[in-house]
């Protein structure tokens, strides 16, 4: 469904991915893997236009969406939730799903802000609340939340698990766990190896931006010399 | 007492007018990070709209209903069309798209100019609007007042919009994060014409609002965008609540200058600028109201 080829781009003169080939299947969950500053981040970034690439080609759902603006790669059918996590300070819960809800009027598989608040009812207590004044774990639950509003073929995570605490990364992944059951491609940045092993089924490692290594969960599991060389794990 | 009370007024009503230019100057810089020279430009632009539009059908409400759309649609084409793509991806600076704009207020003014020539022009006072009201042991006059209404129901209007309904999250989302609400899935270059259509013709609305007590003339832009400045700095740029109470301080504090000290008058609200942007240089209404 997501088939990335020979992608290349730069910062400025810096040539940060060199030639990154990543594919998503349908319902597929696919993990990116490697130290910072390997080009995970920016692997992303190119996918959905914000950084847009230099070469190379991201095709999703059969249609070639490299060129496209990045409102018009999101309406096609992903989702993004950003590293940082993207909640806007001045906006509540309730407005922040609103948006998303507006904004994905075209999609059939769009999901009405009271279905997120059943996956995330801590978000339903908090409705009121202004994005600057929730917690960590509140943040990453609404910025989940609000890409699940758009019913999306294909969610895009960077690094979900950063900085929350263990009790809200295992309710994070039995989420993702229902995202991907629910027929929803995910490709997902982790630095987190073990919560990635867990979710995906497919995974690249990065570096230097280059895929080193490219395989089934498990044939990462039993390569020794890739995890020592490439994650330190 | 009573002099006193009639120049605080005059001050309200010329803070509100000022109020209106500042809207479009604060959401546009909120926003876009465009720091928008031309606002005057509009402002002039509506006047003379206004006043086309007044001399052909004789009726100020007219002008005031009709003469905003001429700003309107410049402001979203010129968005549209010469800033965005400039701005896009960084490739003009600040300081380019300031000089450009700025280069657009003296070429408006010297269009008008061409056309219509030097001389000053006024739209009468509605009828409606003639007349004194005894107000406080003062007599005011009735447009004046109307001017101060207006003022407090737009800044009531944009306060409903910005902060309860869907397009207001989406402005503050905007000024927020501009990139995660691309990520939405929302075309924001459409987001930032249509706000920046809107702020020019709130200009070009107070353009015609103060034709009846003010002149209309060709430079009439060039001296109003420089006190907007001043507004939209010391209320913190981007934050509109605070552009409301920056206005009512610079219009009150220029015009009681003028009545009361009228060697400072010329650099009364240039000494608070410089001031606020030595202590204060997020203004004074604080970087946490932002838009909201």
């Amino acid at each position: 469904m997501l088939k990335v080829e020979r992608l290349h781009t730069y910062y400025g003169e810096s040539h940060i991915l060199q030639g990154v080939d990543v594919c998503v299947a349908t319902a597929q969950c696919v993990a990116v893997l490697g130290r910072n500053g390997a080009g995970k981040t920016t692997t992303l970034r190119s996918i959905l236009g914000l950084t847009p690439a230099r070469r190379g080609r991201v095709e999703f759902n059969g249609v070639d969406i490299t060129r496209l603006p990045t409102h018009r790669i999101v309406k096609s059918g992903i989702a993004f939730v950003p590293e940082d996590r993207g909640i806007f300070p001045t906006v509540t819960v309730e407005e922040h799903l609103a948006i998303a809800y507006g904004a994905s009027r075209r999609r059939p598989g769009r999901k009405p802000v009271e279905q997120v608040f059943e996956i995330f009812p801590r978000l339903a207590e908090r409705r009121r609340s202004l994005g600057g004044q929730l917690s960590g774990g509140e943040q990453q639950m609404l910025a989940i939340g609000r890409a699940l509003v758009a019913g999306p073929d294909l969610m895009i995570l960077d690094e979900p698990s950063e900085g929350l605490a263990p009790v809200i990364i295992e309710r994070l992944e039995a989420v993702l766990k229902d995202v991907k059951a629910s027929g929803t491609a995910i490709l997902l940045v982790e630095q987190n190896y073990h919560l990635a092993t867990r979710l995906a089924d497919y995974v690249y490692v990065l570096c230097q931006g280059r895929v080193e290594f490219a395989g089934a969960t498990q044939s990462l599991i039993a390569n020794g010399d890739v995890r020592r060389t490439y994650l330190s794990v | 007492m009573q002099i006193f009370l009639i120049q605080l007024l005059n001050g309200v009503q010329l803070s509100m007018l000022v109020f209106l230019l500042a809207v479009g100057l604060t959401l546009i810089f909120g926003l876009m990070n465009i720091l928008n020279l031309a606002h005057g430009a509009f402002f002039t632009m509506g006047a003379y709209f206004g006043l086309v539009v007044a001399n052909k059908t004789g009726s100020f409400w007219l002008a005031l209903l009709i003469g905003p759309l001429l700003p309107f649609v410049a402001g979203m084409l010129l968005q549209f069309f010469v800033l965005q793509p400039l701005a896009q991806r960084g490739r003009s600076t600040h300081l380019d798209l300031a000089l450009l704009t700025f280069g657009l207020l003296f070429a408006t003014a010297g269009a008008v100019e061409y056309i219509y020539g030097s001389a000053f022009h006024s739209i009468g006072t509605p009828d409606l609007l003639k007349g004194r009201v005894a107000l406080l042991g003062i007599e005011f006059p009735l447009y004046r007042l109307f001017i101060i209404a207006v003022g407090i129901a737009i800044a009531a209007a944009l306060v409903l919009v910005i902060d309860r309904t869907l397009v207001g999250a989406t402005l503050r989302a905007g000024v927020d994060n501009r990139e995660m609400v691309t990520a939405l899935g929302i075309n924001i270059n459409v987001l930032f014409a249509l706000v920046f259509g809107f702020g020019s013709a709130l200009a070009g609305f107070a353009g015609i609002v103060s034709a009846p007590i003010m002149s209309i003339y060709s430079n009439m832009g060039i001296g109003i965008v420089v006190t907007t400045f001043v507004v939209v700095v010391v209320g913190g740029l981007g934050n509109l609540k605070g552009s409301f109470y920056a206005a009512l301080i610079v219009g009150v504090t220029d015009t009681l200058a003028q009545a009361y000290l009228p060697e400072a008058e010329l650099f009364a609200i240039y000494a608070m600028l410089i001031a606020v942007m030595i202590f204060r240089p997020q203004g004074l209404f604080g970087a946490a109201g932002r838009v909201a």
